[in-house]
């Protein structure tokens, strides 16, 4: 058996309780990943059970090394990264107090000592524990007193007087106690559990007037979601922040009570940094309609996190191979850019085609939010959508105009920048006819919204280039298709034709 | 048209020990990877051979949505079949055509546009583009950009070697930039009844090298297109030695039916068997 000791990474004033044991407990989630014996002891301490665990993470020392820089994280939290910088820098222990040794009331002990200042921290621990004062057992605080007026003040002393009058005197438990301690009675620790659902919920220090202000609280619980996703071993895929507001109106108009914000991400992952980012792209969007006094953090969906094969080689890293990536190139993925792109810009502004199969050149393509399609081709890479080459592709223009700009017409020849010159067509387009009037699909002011009669031409002035136009064709009436061709001829030359502009070759 | 200067030599007799110093008459050669532009003349004059990787290109062009995929595609699309990654486009003047880009070598799917409110918006999007490892190529227009924005994206570009393209309007050639190349590109006007089709011209406002005086006469579509504008320009040619003689006959064509083959406004009648022309049209096609 092997014990080890830390202060908790962070200890909140009396919160309110109904989320107090969630809180306090998800203090010792991070450590659940090294070992699945984590006691959180008198709300000050966790102990974390090593001794079946520490040789998958190379020995003792290695482990302990990476405990703390684990708490380090922990306590830290994200907002401060400097400081979090440092640790990783100078050797984790210098500055942590932190005790270890084969029971848990030695390591919390030596802890308790070393809090106190009283032994150099990082220097290990003598094997003696007859020397250690009598307050660092909790149990003997009420008798510290009384068992120092008879000089008695270190374990060593208190095993040395006889058991008989000791129990009688003060009772069995010192006793039993002072056994554990030494070893010599079972210890029985209340284990610490992970909750199924991820629900976290915190008190604001202050209330929050911007949604900027709940970030550092939100991140906080972010630490401890990484610290639950981690012994989880899942990847979160999609979160809720929901914050209560202190006011029930404002100005009478009734405000709703809680307001949340969803965020989703493509892949299932465990880095809170990209997590946060997004949050605060949301958050500084967001305008809280009243004071915040309160919020949730609770995990929507979550996914397993495929196991990385491990790298024969070890990673550059100093501290092991606790935090690598899984491609370790620099930079962030595609799906994290998109994600923050939309966030910031809304996902209609972050598009990426979707080609379709139709003649009709404005439906040939259809633009949806990249976050959606690039992910969804990356998942499914062999199918190819829509792969449909049409042979005159490569006489189409690179840009196209929606909808198609009306060209002014001089002399019946399209102006667009000076006159145009037509150089080839007509490309003779007739289609659309299916299509419902209210999808707008064909030409603008047609009489049949549906149907799209055109020719193509490639034309050209100096200033424009090679463009693309189109004149739109005459539409015989509904209904009056027998008609002659007098009086065809003298309804065209009483509407002269349209032009539009619908592409340039850029 | 013009030759290109053959008095242009790479510095061999310089101490390979000092990177980025060359002779002041030769192409500068340094350990700057290129793309190749897909333009052999285009090529010849720049430094490396090609669209510098991992550094800024600057273009600046009379009116947005003049040339650009005409000068980047060849590049664009070498580029797309070799590496893996997006092309992220920030603020296009117009809408991208899929279909088209896809038969010129850009796939729909590894395309991705962002059209951001403002200018800051958009040199923020392009410089986050720029982070990503992900992505290949950046084509960004920002026409009120500052030096100092671009300063920005040309040493993000330099982190993860990427494309980056930067598209301004002419009037921003006398502001100072850092940007590696710096090009010029204008349409070539095309003579009265010229059988050649359009094509155009680029001037190399900076490079690593000696400046360029002459500007680099480039085809201004594409090859297919071109064909088939020289094959219509041909038979119209031909249409108009003939129409000459059998223009009292067509005289009662119906008004409907003609104008669209012919340049309109020229006035001469069309001849009856423009349809079969049009047929022919699709075969060279």
């Amino acid at each position: 058996m092997h014990w080890i000791a830390l202060p908790l990474p962070w200890c909140d004033e009396p919160a309110a309780p109904p989320g107090a044991a969630v809180q306090a407990a998800a203090a010792g989630w991070w450590a659940l990943r090294f070992t699945p014996r984590v006691a959180l002891v008198d709300g000050d301490a966790v102990l974390l059970e090593v001794s079946t665990t520490e040789r998958l993470w190379g020995g003792r020392d290695a482990l302990r090394a990476q405990v703390l820089q684990a708490w380090a994280d922990a306590s830290g939290g994200p907002p401060a990264h400097t400081a979090t910088r440092e640790v990783r820098v100078q050797p984790p222990g210098t500055q942590t107090a932190w005790g270890c040794g084969p029971t848990a009331l030695v390591a919390q002990a030596w802890l308790r000592m070393a809090q106190a200042g009283r032994v150099p921290p990082g220097q290990g621990v003598e094997p003696g524990v007859d020397g250690l004062p009598l307050h660092t057992l909790t149990a003997l605080r009420p008798h510290v007193a009384s068992l120092e007026r008879m000089g008695c003040r270190t374990w060593g002393a208190l095993r040395a007087l006889p058991r008989a009058g000791v129990a009688r005197r003060f009772g069995g438990q010192v006793l039993r106690v002072l056994d554990q301690a030494l070893g010599d009675a079972p210890e029985a620790h209340a284990w610490l559990e992970l909750p199924e659902q991820f629900v976290l919920t915190a008190e604001l220090p202050a209330l929050a007037e911007s949604a900027d202000a709940l970030l550092w609280s939100a991140s906080r619980c972010l630490a401890a979601l990484q610290g639950w996703l981690q012994a989880r071993q899942q990847g979160a895929v999609a979160l809720e922040l929901a914050w209560r507001h202190d006011l029930r109106r404002i100005d009478g108009v009734a405000i709703a009570p809680t307001q949340a914000l969803p965020v989703r991400t493509a892949q299932a992952t465990q880095d809170m940094a990209h997590l946060r980012r997004l949050l605060s792209e949301n958050l500084a969007r967001t305008a809280l309609a009243a004071p915040v006094n309160q919020i949730t953090l609770r995990l929507l969906e979550s996914a397993p996190l495929p196991h990385r094969s491990a790298s024969l080689l070890p990673p550059g890293d100093l501290v092991g191979g606790g935090r690598d990536d899984p491609a370790s190139a620099p930079g962030e993925a595609l799906h994290q850019l998109l994600e923050r792109l939309s966030a910031r810009l809304g996902s209609s502004q972050v598009v990426a085609p979707v080609l379709q199969a139709d003649h009709r050149p404005e439906h040939m393509q259809q633009w949806r939010p990249a976050t959606e399609v690039l992910n969804h081709d990356r998942a499914h890479p062999g199918t190819p959508a829509a792969d449909t080459h049409a042979p005159d592709a490569t006489l189409w223009p690179t840009w196209l105009l929606r909808p198609p700009r009306r060209l002014a017409v001089q002399g019946n020849r399209p102006c667009h920048h000076g006159l145009l010159r037509l150089l080839a067509g007509p490309h003779r387009f007739e289609a659309g006819w299916w299509s419902a009037a209210g999808e707008g699909a064909g030409d603008p002011g047609h009489s049949c919204a549906g149907l799209a009669l055109r020719d193509y031409f490639v034309a050209h002035n100096d200033v424009a280039g090679l463009v693309w136009v189109f004149r739109e064709r005459w539409v015989p009436p509904a209904g009056g298709a027998m008609q002659e061709g007098a009086m065809q001829s003298a309804f065209t030359a009483a509407q002269p034709h349209r032009w539009f502009l619908h592409g340039v070759y850029g | 048209m013009i030759a290109p200067r053959s008095t242009l030599r790479v510095a061999l007799d310089l101490p390979s020990a000092m990177p980025g110093v060359w002779h002041a008459d030769a192409l500068g050669a340094g350990p700057q990877s290129a793309q190749p532009t897909g333009y052999a003349l285009l090529d010849a004059q720049l430094p490396g051979g090609g669209w510098p990787v991992g550094a800024m290109s600057e273009v600046l062009q009379p009116m947005v949505g003049l040339h650009e995929w005409q000068l980047v595609l060849p590049a664009l699309a070498q580029a797309v079949a070799r590496r893996v990654g997006a092309v992220v486009v920030v603020a296009p003047p117009c809408e991208p055509f899929g279909p088209a880009l896809r038969a010129q070598g850009l796939p729909a799917q590894r395309l991705c546009v962002v059209r951001p409110d403002n200018a800051k918006a958009a040199l923020w999007a392009a410089e986050q583009a720029l982070r990503c490892r992900d992505v290949l190529a950046v084509m960004a227009w920002l026409p009120q950009a500052l030096p100092a924005a671009l300063r920005r994206l040309q040493l993000a570009a330099a982190q993860q070697q990427q494309l980056l393209w930067v598209f301004r309007p002419v009037r921003a050639a006398p502001q100072a930039s850092p940007a590696l190349l710096r090009l010029q590109v204008q349409g070539l006007a095309l003579p009265g009844d010229a059988v050649l089709s359009p094509g155009m011209q680029v001037q190399i406002l900076k490079r690593r090298g000696p400046p360029l005086v002459q500007g680099l006469d480039l085809p201004g579509c594409h090859p297919r297109l071109a064909q088939v504008l020289a094959a219509q320009a041909a038979r119209r040619r031909a249409a108009q030695g003939v129409t000459g003689a059998t223009a009292v006959r067509h005289s009662a064509v119906p008004a409907l039916t003609m104008r669209p083959v012919l340049a309109p406004g020229r006035g001469a009648p069309e001849r009856r068997g423009h349809a079969l022309d049009r047929t022919a049209v699709a075969m060279v096609r």
